[in-house]
């Protein structure tokens, strides 16, 4: 792990309005002075109960949301939110599917279709890669959108609860997955498993009551 | 390396592309007659309104009914696609929360596999009008443009409706009701020689109204389409499209929240 910083929040203040008019009133603050140093290289895991926030920090991280106060500087070149079965269509094939994830991911088409073979491979779906997504069951999705996803690479890599993906098997295949696609990356991830987190990060921290409660 | 512009256009063209050829072909896979559909669809609505204002109602002149063809399918993919757009943010609520990319990906690529079928349907038109003694003539070379500056109408009444719509579902009502609206009053039905002479100007001020005078003019009566208004729709449509652009990047974020909540 490098000092040199990859992440760094600056008491980054989080709130939305509620409702769907453009001047709704009503607001929920999600943090308030969020202050933050993520290291190059460095694995930092996020836990908290529900609705602490963890995903909002994600999103903040990852561009699609914007603070309400302070400042996020990202110094890596190429982040990735990582997220399970972006705008899979039940009709189209595995592969189709595959496909159109790993876009979404932010591979380019020849990557991924080059990378389509090793995808369905690590997924265990060589077979089935042609049929229609609804005839997969809900595990075998999960392996293939995971299968897709820690073949990406990016500077910066954010992992949202898809760690507890498939049967023991493949977890434990998926977890020596994630960490070999985090050896040269940064990465913060998001679980309510604390001890995968401790497993596969330098630092866990705890989201709260609108900010960091312990570490 | 930072990623630069040409990388993440590159992207954005692959995506777009791929998502085409995907909405394609799930389309064509929810139903057993698949892509038969583009072409069954306005020839049932062709028919349907035949017998209503042809037979019923005694529109008898003797170009009716190629004059209802024209009108109805053109008029089929602005209805469609304005449509189809209302819901394409929310539809892709799931990804557009989790990825910082333009929101207006969606209702386009929507719009781009609707261009696609109004080009096959056309194709068909084409066909059946020779068929029926209108044959292709100088005029057909007009095509293009009227294409395209129906295109940049539907993108632009596409785009808006897409963006809008997540902030009040309501407008997908108004939408409706206004897309019927237009539609009677475009002349889909009836052309311009039906218009007293004094409202002509005015009727196609409607920017619908006269891409389909364009269309009859060229696939019909062999004539020059109306340059000037498809010119003036082509402008506002491309104005109207500049300002949805902007509008999505002020408003981005504001996106995320609203589709997450």
């Amino acid at each position: 792990m490098n000092a040199e910083p990859a992440l760094e929040l600056r008491n980054v203040a989080f709130e939305y309005r509620i409702g769907r008019r453009f001047r709704a009133s009503r607001r929920n603050r999600v943090f308030e002075n969020l202050s933050l140093v993520v290291a190059r290289g460095e694995k930092l895991g996020i836990t908290g109960s529900n609705g602490a926030g963890k995903s909002s920090l994600l999103m903040l991280l990852a561009g699609t949301l914007a603070p309400t106060a302070g400042r996020i500087v990202n110094h890596c070149d190429s982040t990735a939110l990582l997220a399970m079965n972006l705008g899979m269509e039940p009709r189209l094939s595995g592969r189709i599917n595959a496909i159109m994830h790993g876009l979404y991911l932010g591979y380019r088409r020849e990557q991924i279709q080059h990378l389509l073979p090793e995808i369905t491979a690590f997924a265990g779906l060589e077979n089935v890669i042609e049929n229609p997504f609804y005839t997969y069951s809900s595990g075998m999705r999960a392996r293939l959108s995971f299968s897709v996803a820690c073949h990406l690479k990016a500077d910066l890599i954010l992992i949202d609860e898809m760690l507890s993906t498939g049967d023991q098997e493949f977890r434990e295949k998926s977890r020596h997955a994630i960490r070999e696609m985090l050896k040269t990356s940064t990465a913060v991830i998001v679980s309510h498993n604390v001890q995968v987190l401790k497993d596969l990060c330098d630092r866990t921290l705890r989201l709260d009551q609108g900010g960091i409660q312990s570490t | 390396m930072k990623e630069s512009l040409g990388d993440r256009l590159g992207w954005y063209f692959d995506l777009v592309r791929f998502k085409v050829y995907a909405s394609l072909v799930a389309e064509s896979a929810r139903t057993y007659l698949g892509f038969l559909w583009w072409i069954l669809e306005p020839i049932f609505l062709i028919g349907v309104y035949y017998v209503v204002f042809g037979i019923y109602l005694s529109f008898d002149r003797i170009e009716f009914v190629p004059l209802l063809i024209v009108g109805v399918t053109s008029w089929q993919w602005v209805n469609r696609s304005v449509m189809n757009s209302t819901q394409s943010i929310l539809n892709k609520a799931n990804v557009l929360t989790k990825l910082n990319i333009n929101r207006l990906i969606m209702p386009m690529t929507d719009l781009i596999s609707d261009s696609i079928k109004m080009l096959v349907i056309l194709i068909v038109v084409i066909l059946i009008l020779n068929v029926m003694g209108y044959p292709l003539n100088a005029r057909y070379s007009y095509l293009p443009l009227v294409f395209t500056a129906q295109g940049l109408l539907i993108a632009a009444l596409s785009l808006w409706g897409a963006l809008l719509v997540p902030f009040a579902q309501d407008l997908r009502y108004v939408i409706s009701l206004a897309l019927r609206a237009l539609m009677l009053g475009s002349g889909v039905f009836y052309n311009l020689d039906r218009i007293p002479a004094t409202l002509q100007q005015t009727f196609l001020m409607n920017p619908v109204a006269s891409i389909i005078e364009s269309y009859r003019k060229i696939l019909i009566y062999q004539e020059t389409p109306l340059l000037f208004h498809l010119g003036w729709t082509t402008v506002t449509a491309l104005l109207f499209i500049v300002a949805a652009v902007l509008f999505e990047r002020s408003f981005r974020q504001r996106y995320t929240v609203l589709l997450a909540t």
